[in-house]
């Protein structure tokens, strides 16, 4: 597995906030290949988009990284957390509030292209324009004279989809690009993703909520609850044939409308992000939970085939190995 | 509850934090605590409040039986500025007190009718609030004449446009927010809907802004006392101290200078806890300060 | 043919968009155009609308909130917005709402437990016993006592809109409508509430109308869908009817937008 991009090797970041810490990422471990696409999938509050944060060197003051290692291109960024500013780029969620109402989409890209090193400003208009045809505009002049506030958000959406991309970065990480929006949008901005994806070189990250539109834009998906990693593998293979109990009754609890059937929701909450746990922090909520074993020993993420990897005590080959009887 | 109960929670964590924020504090419950036992402390009664005259105690420097010196009459200046921080407190906490009523009852009403009532009396606030404040209370206490009634009334008139203002622009927005609705749609009487769902949820911008406002109220009166407009002699407050002594400054520093001291320490209080609520309110400024320490 | 119990009729509301010099309204745009749609007991009314298509509108004129320019709503047979006394009383008791985002939709300056008294005074259901209705109302939505102290902001997503779900409850309805009642929660939480609001209708009799832009949700809970595009209904049928054999070409496109995306769900 040499030629990997990134590596995150049992990462742990805290949120201060209000006077309280909030763990909101407790020992991840994950790679990424140059040209990969990753789906980091989870519900709010699961890390995901701390996690997305820290790999674009754009966390908030607050956080600090507890522990862990974070190694990008071969630099350990934990020691220059700006770093990865120059290779990632970050499509963040909320469009509007993105960009300076002030400045003309044209003036944006040259900024931002003069900070990347393109100083004819020449270049950085055929560069500009060569994004903006890529994510589907037809009037690329009317574009790069407006005003943020004159484009839809769809529009700015695409924009900063056209920025991110111009800035040639190694990796590339939208972060819910999809959540809050119609169907029709949904799909323009999956089908633009696939696109990029398809022309760039880049690697990508999608952080959402959408578990059920993975497959569409990464070959594989890291699902996360309460700051860990539980299952990751391939995106067609987890949906196929899902191993975690968290993923298996998250599949279970979104309604089809081809043959709809009886949704079953997981029932509880997740975990106070404040709290630290002692053994599997979905055991409280898994129906398959073995009382002395699950809630007081943390199942490792361990690798299951050689594309899969579960952190379960259950789904651990065919035996569960135990240290103490269970009170079956 | 005048200010939402979450936001009080979440500001004293942050404050906590802010050595700043906190001498602030610190200042201001000093000013209170003084303010309220005042009479109780001063050293030589009498003299704080003026009713002696004594010529062979005239204008000493500060000693150990006189901290703060003796000003023209013979009175002790200690006593005086620590009186006179009582009528401070009462005129900064009935100021802003009768501002309030007469700013959010405008505001309120404006608010919540809104077309033509609304728009004429946010006019009617525009026009006060065309004038710099202290212009408008120079020009009320004027009218009035000195005395310590007259301060809190001239400085009520011409600030209760802000929070006026401050509240119509509250009450408009929260009037549409779907928990109105909501009480709306539940049947709840209108005047209840006033009182616990639209005005609740319109008063902390405005009574924050009017804590904080007590130390430029502090302020006004004093300045309106030191040209002579405030207070009556022999009252004791601050600015009229200040000027008392201000003709003697070569001679006799200490008659001013005291007093300008508690004046400046008092509105620095009110200043301080100001910058950490503004710092608080403002997202990207407050990130950066909860990753101090 | 059972009699409508709450109905739209012919309903139009336009917003002006440009004022002339006098004040005039010089161009408006219409957030419904000549809508008409009525709910029976018993069913769930599913409405499909994505942003843009007046279904927030629509649910503010059936709830009496907002005036349609023209078109009359109805709730059982009489004009709501011609009610007064008793029956303008009845209405309000007998049609409730629950909206999008929980924590706006509840007073941030109230405790749970005065939210829901509130409602209760107003409706009359408060008595000696109030306190205890009170908590019977937050066990009916799956929440413990814990919550009756706390401010909405204080709860979570969940719980909130449970709240919420409890408060809509304390007038004893007939009606309620739910406007995108799941659409700011995370997809388990979802399908807890989906579950809730199930157990509900049959407990308490109850009929909805639901708004949704999401279809998935729509055809899983409602046993009637109409489709709703640009302020008009396009489409109506039994839920089943508009999946798999959607006739509007909005409809359609719709339909095969959510397979699109959402096959590898559809597949298992």
């Amino acid at each position: 597995m040499g030629g990997s991009l990134l590596t995150i090797k049992d990462l742990h970041i805290d949120y201060r906030a209000r006077g309280e810490t909030i763990r909101a990422v407790r020992g991840v471990s994950l790679e990424l290949g140059f040209g990969e696409t990753l789906c980091i999938v989870g519900e709010s509050g699961s890390g995901k988009t701390t996690l997305a944060m820290a790999i674009a060197g754009a966390l908030p003051p607050n956080a600090t990284i507890r522990s862990g290692e974070i190694v990008l291109n071969n630099v350990n960024i934990l020691n220059n957390r700006e770093y990865p500013r120059k290779l990632v780029s970050l499509i963040p969620q909320e469009v509007g509030s993105s960009l300076s109402p002030f400045h003309t989409i044209e003036q944006v890209f040259l900024d931002v292209l003069t900070s990347k090193g393109v100083t004819d400003k020449g270049e950085a208009l055929k560069i500009a324009r060569s994004t903006l045809s890529l994510v589907g505009f037809s009037d690329i002049n009317r574009v790069l004279k407006s005003y943020p506030h004159e484009l839809s958000g769809g529009m700015l959406q695409r924009v900063l989809i056209a920025l991110a991309v111009s800035r040639r970065p190694l990796i590339l990480i939208a972060d819910e690009p999809t959540s809050m929006i119609d169907a029709s949008l949904k799909r323009d901005v999956v089908e633009l993703l696939k696109n990029i994806v398809l022309t760039q070189s880049a690697s990508m990250i999608v952080v959402t909520h959408d578990i059920a539109l993975a497959p569409h834009l990464c070959s594989r998906i890291a699902i996360m609850y309460s700051g860990e990693i539980v299952e990751d593998g391939l995106s067609t293979e987890i949906l196929a044939n899902p191993m975690h109990p968290y993923t298996v009754m998250l599949l279970e609890s979104i309604p089809r409308i081809l043959s709809p059937r009886k949704l079953k929701a997981i029932p509880g909450l997740p975990p106070d992000p404040r709290s630290t746990l002692t053994g599997c922090s979905f055991e409280p909520r898994c129906p398959k939970a073995i009382k002395g074993l699950c809630d007081k020993i943390k199942p490792p993420l361990s690798t299951i085939e050689s594309t899969r990897r579960v952190s379960c005590h259950l789904v651990q080959g065919k035996e569960v190995t135990l240290n103490e009887d269970p009170s079956s | 509850m005048m200010i939402a109960p979450a936001l009080l929670k979440d500001f004293i964590a942050f404050l906590r934090k802010d050595k700043l924020g906190l001498l602030g504090l610190l200042l201001i419950a000093g000013f209170i605590i003084i303010g309220v036992i005042a009479p109780y402390i001063v050293p030589y009664p009498e003299d704080a409040w003026g009713l002696t005259y004594n010529v062979e105690r005239r204008l000493q420097p500060p000693s150990r039986a006189h901290p703060f010196g003796t000003d023209e009459y013979g009175r002790d200046v200690l006593s005086r500025v620590i009186l006179a921080s009582r009528f401070s407190l009462i005129i900064a906490i009935s100021v802003v007190t009768l501002s309030l009523i007469i700013g959010v009852a405008v505001g309120l009403v404006a608010g919540y009718l809104g077309g033509w009532i609304g728009s004429t009396l946010m006019r009617v606030t525009d026009m006060f609030l065309a004038f710099p404040p202290l212009l408008l209370a120079i020009a009320f206490a004027s009218i009035l004449g000195r005395g310590l009634e007259n301060v809190i009334i001239a400085l009520s008139l011409s600030w209760w446009p802000w929070y006026a203002r401050l509240t119509f622009v509250q009450v408009s927005s929260v009037k549409t927010m779907p928990y109105v609705d909501a009480a709306k749609i539940a049947g709840i009487p209108p005047l209840r809907i006033l009182a616990k769902y639209i005005l609740p949820n319109s008063l902390t911008p405005v009574t924050i802004q009017a804590f904080l406002d007590m130390g430029a109220a502090v302020l006004e009166a004093a300045a309106l006392s030191f040209i002579g407009i405030g207070v009556k002699p022999p009252t004791p407050e601050w600015g009229l101290l200040i000027s008392d002594g201000w003709i003697l400054i070569g001679k006799a520093w200490w008659i001013s200078l005291f007093p300008g001291i508690a004046l400046f320490i008092t509105v620095l209080g009110f200043n301080l806890l100001g910058d950490t609520y503004r710092e608080y309110s403002n997202p990207k400024i407050r990130r950066l300060a909860e990753a101090r320490v | 043919m059972k009699t409508p119990l709450l109905e739209a009729v012919n309903i139009t509301v336009s917003f002006p968009l440009r004022r002339g010099l006098l004040g005039n309204v010089v161009e408006s745009v219409k957030a419904l155009d000549n809508v008409s749609l009525s709910v029976v007991e018993g069913e769930v009314l599913g409405i499909v609308g994505e942003s843009g298509s007046g279904k927030t509108t629509l649910a503010r004129c059936l709830v009496g909130l907002v005036k349609p320019d023209s078109g009359r709503v109805l709730y059982v047979g009489n004009d709501i917005f011609k009610l007064k006394g008793a029956l303008y009383r009845r209405f309000r008791r007998e049609v409730q709402m629950v909206f999008q985002n929980p924590y706006t939709s509840l007073n941030p300056t109230m405790k749970v437990k005065d939210i829901i008294k509130d409602v209760l005074k107003a409706s009359g259901n408060w008595d000696a016993r109030g306190e205890e209705r009170v908590k019977d109302l937050l066990k009916a939505v799956g929440l413990g006592e814990d919550v009756l102290h706390k401010y909405p902001s204080e709860l979570s997503g969940g719980q909130a809109q449970r709240v919420a779900i409890a408060r809509a409850l304390a007038t004893k309805p007939k009606i309620i409508i739910l406007d995108e009642p799941t659409s700011a929660l995370d997809v388990s939480l979802q399908a807890q509430i989906l579950e809730l609001l199930s157990d509900l209708k049959r407990r308490e009799n109850l009929t909805y109308i639901i708004i949704s832009h999401d279809i998935s949700v729509i055809r899983y809970i409602s046993t009637r869908v109409v489709v709703l595009y640009k302020g008009r209904i396009v489409e109506e049928g039994p839920p089943g009817e508009i999946i798999n054999n959607p006739k509007n070409p909005y409809t359609r496109k719709l339909v095969e937008d959510v397979l699109y995306l959402y096959e590898f769900i559809e597949k298992r």
